[in-house]
């Protein structure tokens, strides 16, 4: 890759403390997502697949889909990633 | 009077008009059309003899029916968002896109399909290009020569068609005939499969606020109702689905313009409607056709609010929005709507039509796919439902000057807002319009925790991937995709087959006297000639194009 090519990597600002009632959310959120796993034990679910046997796998796959996904992005940003005009440039 | 017919008519009263009177009949024309739709008094069964043969001009099925009612409501939307705009070749593109659209769902044959076809390519190039800047007549051109190339192949599968003796009425052509995949690809290019997706992505995202709006509503659904009609239960569509479901989530997750994620997401959502019609069961076309429908109304929302926030700042890179939920409320609030809408959140409307699809994929036995589909459902929450609400509204303050959108917009996109929520509580008033007798419940226990698991915890995923600071930060940048093949690559083997042609003319020029002055022309003219992805090139292949076009149109009707 030639060095025109590389992007221009800018550092994110420093992340600011979070506040209070954002922390009191968030725990509130994690509660629910606690709550939704144990439903799971006492709902009776129609199943059509093996998979959904597991116990709580909708919301494992969920967050394990979204890392996988957003570690994938982040590697695939070395390989795609241009500066802003780079076609303005070709035009 | 049919309903393509209103919107013709509106568009050229619209071009002598006063300009006060722009707004009432851009909004008064889908009114007027709906309601000659709904009384039945639309010409059902319009014909027009041409050339010995009778074009079908005005037909409604079952299949048809349900994307007329949307899709008027979809040009109800964009009027009112446009409404505080004053620019006629704006409104009145708009109208006569939108009616060739209502024209391609109306026709009864595929000439006729052709027409509208190509209409509508002609007229929604013409709102890419409204912006009127260079780079959107750039954008504009290589948008259109891909519509128009789309044409071309729908044409060449007509043409053979008839040759064959098989008619030009609405059937499914033959398997494995040459007509069968030319008439795929046009059709799949419209519905930018991979790797032709690119027209979509650059297109819209540069298109006026308001302009987007329109476009994002019809051309795509066209190209989704086409497939259904010709194509349903083909197997290649349930993988081209799936692959178009998948790759534009990791996209959306780098790409920094708001309205290019919208674009990926597009892709996204169009990947389950193509891959419930390749599974073709009568649940899974009523699940494609509901997905189109609901698509058309929360990507409008969603469009419609990242348009808000471009008119009144100006601006649409995540990098440099944030902090706007202070100034703009209602718009972050109707953004949010959209967004718990296209992430299939349960009482929206994207669960009760995505529900469809990915049950029929499980009763069919199509086991892959439905893992596959299912890390699509969660990366589309994660890049549409979080992304665009987060980066535009919360996420740092990044000190806009700012205002809450002006009331037109806001009147638009509640009635999106209103109309996912009424059909996510109510799914039955969809139910009761998609082509094929079925019952099925979307809100069964089972269904409602499995999608709230799956939700929440993709959200706990944003959340800790966020905090931990390994969320990859939005940067001011461009990400390769398969335009590069055109936009660079092809760019600069023009560029460098020009120089080297000016060179071998140089050196002939200096041989050669005789020629001088002609050739000095045609080297200073190579010289000159700008790379392929500029206006004139583009402009080059759009003649060329056309009269392929012409050629092929004569040949078809000296059959």
């Amino acid at each position: 890759m030639s060095a025109q090519h590389t992007p221009h990597e800018t550092h994110p600002a420093p992340r600011p403390p979070i506040p209070t009632w954002l922390r009191y959310s968030l725990l509130a959120f994690s509660v629910i997502c606690a709550l939704l796993l144990l439903a799971d034990s006492l709902v009776h679910r129609h199943v059509e697949h093996a998979l959904e046997r597991w116990w709580g796998f909708y919301g494992m796959f969920g967050f394990l889909a979204c890392v996988a996904l957003v570690e994938a992005a982040k590697l695939l940003r070395h390989l795609l990633m241009r500066p802003r005009n780079y076609y303005e440039d070709k035009d | 009077m049919p309903p393509w017919l209103c919107f013709y008519g509106a568009a050229l009263l619209l071009a002598v008009a006063p300009k006060r009177l722009q707004g009432t009949i851009l909004v008064a024309t889908p009114l007027l059309s709906a309601a000659l739709f709904l009384t039945g008094t639309y010409a059902e069964g319009m014909t027009l003899q041409i050339a010995g043969r009778s074009l079908v001009l005005c037909q409604v099925d079952a299949l048809s029916k349900p994307f007329l009612l949307i899709f008027h409501f979809a040009a109800l939307l964009g009027a009112v968002f446009a409404l505080h705009l004053r620019d006629r070749l704006q409104h009145g593109a708009a109208l006569f896109y939108i009616g060739s659209a209502l024209g391609a769902l109306l026709a009864g044959d595929l000439i006729s399909l052709l027409l509208f076809w190509e209409l509508m390519a002609f007229s929604s190039a013409i709102l890419v290009w409204a912006g009127r800047g260079k780079q959107n007549l750039r954008t504009a051109l290589r948008y259109l020569v891909l519509q128009l190339i789309s044409g071309q192949l729908l044409l060449a599968g007509t043409v053979l068609l008839i040759q064959q003796g098989t008619g030009t009425g609405l059937n499914p052509p033959p398997p494995d005939s040459p007509a069968y995949w030319l008439l795929l690809a046009a059709f799949g290019l419209k519905c930018a499969f991979p790797p032709t997706h690119n027209w979509l992505t650059e297109a819209y995202p540069s298109a006026t606020p308001t302009g987007t709006v329109f476009l994002s509503a019809f051309t795509t659904k066209v190209a989704v109702y086409a497939l259904a009609r010709f194509f349903t239960g083909e197997e290649l569509l349930i993988y081209i689905g799936a692959l178009m479901a998948c790759f534009p989530i990791f996209y959306a997750v780098i790409e920094n313009d708001l309205r290019r994620v919208l674009c990926y997401s597009m892709i996204n959502q169009l990947g389950f409607m193509v891959c419930g019609l390749g599974v073709g069961t009568a649940l899974a076309v009523n699940g494609a056709v509901a997905h189109a429908c609901n698509d058309i109304v929360f990507k409008s929302l969603l469009f419609m609010s990242m348009g808000a926030v471009l008119h009144v700042t100006g601006i649409i890179e995540g990098s440099r929005l944030g902090g706007l939920y202070r100034k703009m409320p209602r718009t972050a609030a109707l953004c949010i709507i959209g967004a718990a809408s296209i992430s299939a959140f349960p009482l929206f409307s994207g669960f009760v039509s995505k529900s469809l699809i990915m049950s029929a994929l499980l009763m069919e036995g199509h086991h892959t796919i439905w893992l596959v589909m299912l890390f699509a459902s969660a990366g589309v929450f994660h890049h549409a439902g979080i992304k665009i609400p987060y980066f535009a509204f919360f996420a740092h303050d990044a000190g806009l000057k700012a205002h809450e959108a002006p009331r037109n917009m806001l009147i638009a996109m509640t009635l999106a807002a209103a109309f996912c929520i009424l059909i996510g509580c109510f799914p039955s008033l969809l139910y009761a319009q998609l082509p094929h007798e079925f019952s099925y419940s979307a809100y069964d226990a089972g269904h409602v925790l499995a999608q709230l698991q799956l939700l929440c915890f993709s959200a706990l995923a944003f959340i800790w991937l966020n905090l931990s600071g390994r969320y990859p930060p939005e940067l001011p940048s461009v990400n390769l995709d398969m335009e590069w093949f055109y936009r660079s690559l092809g760019a600069n083997t023009w560029r460098r087959a020009c120089t080297t042609a000016a060179r071998m003319a140089h050196i002939w020029n200096t041989r050669c006297n005789h020629f001088k002055p002609l050739l000095r022309e045609a080297e200073q003219s190579l010289l000159e000639r700008p790379g392929l992805s500029q206006a004139a090139n583009s402009g080059l292949l759009v003649y060329c194009l056309l009269t392929l076009l012409t050629l092929l149109l004569l040949y078809g009707y000296a059959l």
